[in-house]
């Protein structure tokens, strides 16, 4: 369950980047257009990212890894990230529903600061996987996984350049 | 030119129009001990040791665009429109609001779009960059906007003030680009063309502004000029003290304010506040 939660957060995740990285692109008032573009860029660009992990994964199982590994490592991940995820969906919610004077606290006390923390928040997550798995397939997993996240603003960004 | 650190983007573009030499912009920032920026400039492309003129334009185009981003993030449209709303000249007379430094016109464009001013009032964005003006006005013609953007200097008469009494000037981000010996000049030039009123917003230098300026430029800009300049745009903002005593000497006769919290009590809102004045 665990994994299934964690590749949704990851397509989410990947579709705010796509939104950030269409951000202060086209100068326009009015860009909802390019954003949402940017958006499904993300998203449809983050399941070819994910694509080494996948297959590590699928293969590892393949060779008889038992999945409980990969689960209860999902469930720990997903423990660290979930408040991170609650308090920018929260913030997110905020910025839409507050009046205008307003809107711009939820972007710089909680939105600005937690995109400069994001990648810091899931590669400590991923640490403290690892370590706590104290296996290498399980590592390579999750350091691929994490690579997939964290790749698809940056590829994206040198994309529109 | 300003003392002590400097900004890129005020050395990307000579006044004169005269090609900068990419070495003496380098040498000037290591002068001022501004190592990294060096290094940023050291890199941008350059013919024959002369930036590329095209290749500036299109990093120039690039930064504001990403600016306009944290304008939107801060709400500037609608903060200027309310506080230019309660200095417009009374009655149905056309009125002008002039914004000095326009950059790409985000913020008229975005009063533009709204309707966040009546329509007597006439929105007209000024920059010295011929280039960010040029853009602004494409994008305005994009969009179907009443507003038109022009090149040049803001206070060259009959520029973009023809009747004073009924303009109101605006800018945002702009004074921090001055030094201080050369705010009494800005407000004088305004107090001389009889402008009605101004209102001049800028970042509130603090700590937590600066803090907040680099923690923002890392997570929202792409470009490194923008982040380097974001910062060095924090640290260079002159506090309320030093323009509302340059406002108090360039234009005695107008009622000048700094409208903003405590230094020791900062709210959170007014980051970006303005200095606003009132003909008397």
């Amino acid at each position: 369950m665990s994994l299934i939660v964690l590749v949704l957060l990851g397509l989410l995740d990947a579709a705010f980047s796509g939104f950030r990285s269409a951000q202060g692109r086209s100068g326009l008032i009015d860009h909802a257009h390019g954003d949402r573009a940017g958006m499904l860029r993300g998203v449809r660009l983050f399941p070819w990212l994910s694509l080494p992990a996948l297959a590590f994964l699928a293969i590892d199982l393949f060779l008889g890894q038992d999945l409980q590994a990969y689960g209860s490592s999902a469930d720990l991940f997903l423990l660290i990230i979930a408040p991170f995820a609650v308090i920018v969906l929260v913030a997110l919610a905020a910025y839409g529903i507050l009046r205008w004077e307003l809107r711009y606290l939820a972007s710089a006390i909680i939105l600005g600061p937690c995109t400069f923390l994001r990648p810091y928040v899931v590669a400590a997550a991923a640490v403290v996987v690892i370590v706590r798995a104290g296996e290498v397939s399980v590592a390579v997993a999750a350091t691929l996984a994490v690579i997939a996240v964290l790749a698809v603003e940056p590829i994206l960004d040198k994309r529109g350049k | 030119m300003r003392e002590g650190p400097l900004e890129i983007t005020d050395l990307l573009w000579s006044g004169s129009g005269e090609p900068v030499v990419r070495e003496d912009a380098v040498a000037l920032l290591r002068s001022r001990g501004q190592p990294q920026a060096a290094r940023i400039v050291s890199l941008l492309p350059a013919r024959d040791g002369v930036l590329d003129a095209e290749a500036t334009d299109a990093l120039g185009l690039r930064i504001h665009r990403e600016l306009q981003r944290l304008g939107e993030e801060l709400q500037l449209g609608r903060r200027v429109a309310s506080v230019v709303r309660t200095l417009l000249p009374a009655g149905s007379e056309p009125v002008r609001v002039v914004d000095v430094g326009c950059g790409l016109g985000h913020v008229l464009r975005a009063i533009a779009v709204r309707g966040d001013l009546p329509e007597h009032v006439e929105l007209v964005g000024v920059d010295l960059n011929p280039v960010l003006a040029d853009e602004a006005a494409r994008l305005s013609a994009v969009e179907g906007l009443r507003c038109r953007f022009v090149a040049g200097d803001a206070f060259e008469p009959g520029l973009v003030v023809e009747d004073g009494t009924r303009t109101v000037v605006v800018s945002s981000g702009l004074m921090h680009h001055l030094a201080p010996e050369d705010l009494d000049g800005f407000f004088a030039a305004q107090a001389r063309l009889e402008v009605a009123a101004f209102a001049h917003w800028d970042i509130a230098p603090c700590l937590w502004s600066t803090m907040g300026a680099w923690l923002f430029h890392q997570a929202r800009m792409r470009e490194a000029v923008s982040r380097h300049d974001g910062v060095m745009s924090a640290r260079r903002a002159h506090p309320a003290e030093t323009l509302l005593a340059a406002a108090g000497r360039g234009a005695p006769d107008y009622a000048a304010e700094v409208r903003e919290g405590s230094r020791w009590r900062p709210k959170a809102l007014d980051v970006l506040r303005p200095l606003v004045g009132v003909r008397r």
